[in-house]
């Protein structure tokens, strides 16, 4: 095989008619040409991987590392203030339950006070009605016994008169009747009744 | 070999037609510069050329990219050429962990993405007028031994002495290891390098032989399939096996 192509390589030199101080038309040849050809090659694909390497890869793949991780911050961040106002929503409503709770709590307390205090004047009320009725009941007790002093003495007046009247005019038994009776029927019933 | 001499032997063109074309076509690699290393005489070639202006376009490209990531805002919506950027450099690194595994994926992530911008924009050289550098066998060569290194370095970091105790297993078929072995850095040069070479030959015998007026039409197809879809399939392909072998190693520990 290196025969064959070694009289490649010789065919193309002499067909192309070069003299041996120059190279034209090489094709393929196992030579020192190669191994130079190698090296160089090696050397320049050493370089590119290394600019390659500090000018393009390394540099966007840290610009996409510092925007992945900016992403994460943000995403972990808006769950960390989801939760947290979720925290704080809980914790409104609790209050704000707790709030009408209370007042409930003074509503009802207040009703209660107010049902008391009415109450209280109802029975303050009733006890000076009480009140007024007993002196109103003493009264009329005072009016009806001075109203029965003031018959009595307007009795005795009468039987004074009737006394006089006895002795000015002599008068009979059954006349001495039909006087009572008539003074009676003079006071009528009205008199012993009040 | 050269044109000349391949139209001689096809028979198909008269000898003066030869003659025209064997001025016009190169499809070789020229000597440019010679110099003296260790007694030998070595040259500078178009390769060489070819790949210092990829290089510098690489570069160039690397050193704008650069510049964007550094005046960019990571907590900004990223512009579009920072876009592509990220975009890039995420497909590469999602090709290396897909490939070699989420845990020695992204430690390979820059070699092989190197290897993939290079290899991709050596072969679309040949669109602009230069002799892609892929087409010269110390190119590829190169290529290949570094994957060579790389694993055997890696199979004897993970393997320790398994990586050559591998070898004995099963014993009647130790001679087919050790081909299969070098055979590795072989195949990887070489096909790469044939299929570039071939579409290198392919469009200088076009450009030599057809007429001026039908070379407006004819050759923008063939550039297309020659050097944008094969030479695309090609890096693809040299990548992947890169890392496929690279990754083996570390499975069989």
């Amino acid at each position: 095989m290196g025969n064959l192509i070694a009289s490649m390589y010789n065919s193309t030199v002499l067909a192309t008619g070069a003299s041996e101080s120059s190279l034209v038309n090489r094709i393929f040849g196992l030579d020192a040409q190669l191994l130079a050809d190698v090296a160089i090659m090696g050397l320049a694909i050493f370089v590119l991987f290394l600019a390659l390497s500090y000018f393009l890869f390394n540099p966007a793949r840290e610009l996409l590392q510092k925007r992945q991780d900016r992403i994460k911050e943000e995403m972990d961040s808006s769950a960390k203030d989801k939760k947290e106002a979720a925290q704080l929503k809980t914790n409104y409503e609790a209050k704000i339950k707790e709030a009408s709770r209370e007042v409930d709590e003074i509503l009802s307390e207040g009703r209660k006070k107010a049902l008391k205090r009415e109450n209280e004047i109802v029975d303050e009320a009733k006890v000076e009605a009480s009140r007024i009725k007993d002196r109103a009941n003493k009264e009329i007790e005072l009016n009806k016994s001075k109203m029965k002093d003031e018959v009595k003495q307007e009795m005795i007046a009468v039987a004074s008169v009737m006394a006089g009247k006895i002795i000015a005019g002599n008068i009979d038994e059954t006349k001495q009747k039909q006087l009572i009776d008539e003074a009676l029927n003079e006071m009528g019933d009205e008199t012993w009744q009040n | 070999m050269s044109l000349g001499s391949i139209m001689l032997s096809s028979g198909v063109l008269n000898p003066q037609a030869v003659e025209v074309a064997k001025d016009d076509i190169t499809f070789g690699v020229d000597g440019l510069i010679r110099y003296n290393l260790f007694g030998h005489e070595l040259w500078i070639t178009t390769t060489h050329i070819s790949l210092l202006v990829v290089m510098i376009v690489i570069i160039v490209f690397a050193v704008i990219a650069n510049r964007c990531i550094k005046k960019a805002d990571p907590y900004k919506v990223p512009g579009k050429f920072l876009n592509l950027i990220e975009y890039l450099v995420e497909s590469i690194d999602h090709m290396t962990k897909a490939n070699m595994g989420e845990k020695h994926g992204l430690k390979f992530s820059n070699y092989i993405g190197t290897l993939f911008i290079s290899i991709l924009l050596m072969n679309f050289s040949g669109l602009f007028g230069m002799r892609p550098p892929t087409a010269d066998y110390g190119v590829t060569l190169a290529l290949a031994l570094i994957t060579f290194v790389l694993i055997h370095y890696n199979g004897f970091k993970y393997q320790k002495a398994a990586h050559v105790t591998n070898l004995f297993k099963p014993l009647p078929l130790t001679p087919i290891n050790i081909i299969g072995e070098l055979a590795t850095p072989l195949s990887l040069s070489l096909r790469l390098f044939g299929n570039i070479l071939s579409g290198t030959v392919m469009m200088g015998l076009i450009y030599g032989l057809l007429p001026k007026v039908i070379l407006l039409l004819v050759p923008a197809p063939l550039h297309i399939y020659f050097d944008i879809f094969s030479g695309a399939i090609q890096t693809y392909v040299f990548c992947m096996l890169t890392m496929v072998f690279i990754s083996n190693t570390f499975e069989d520990a």
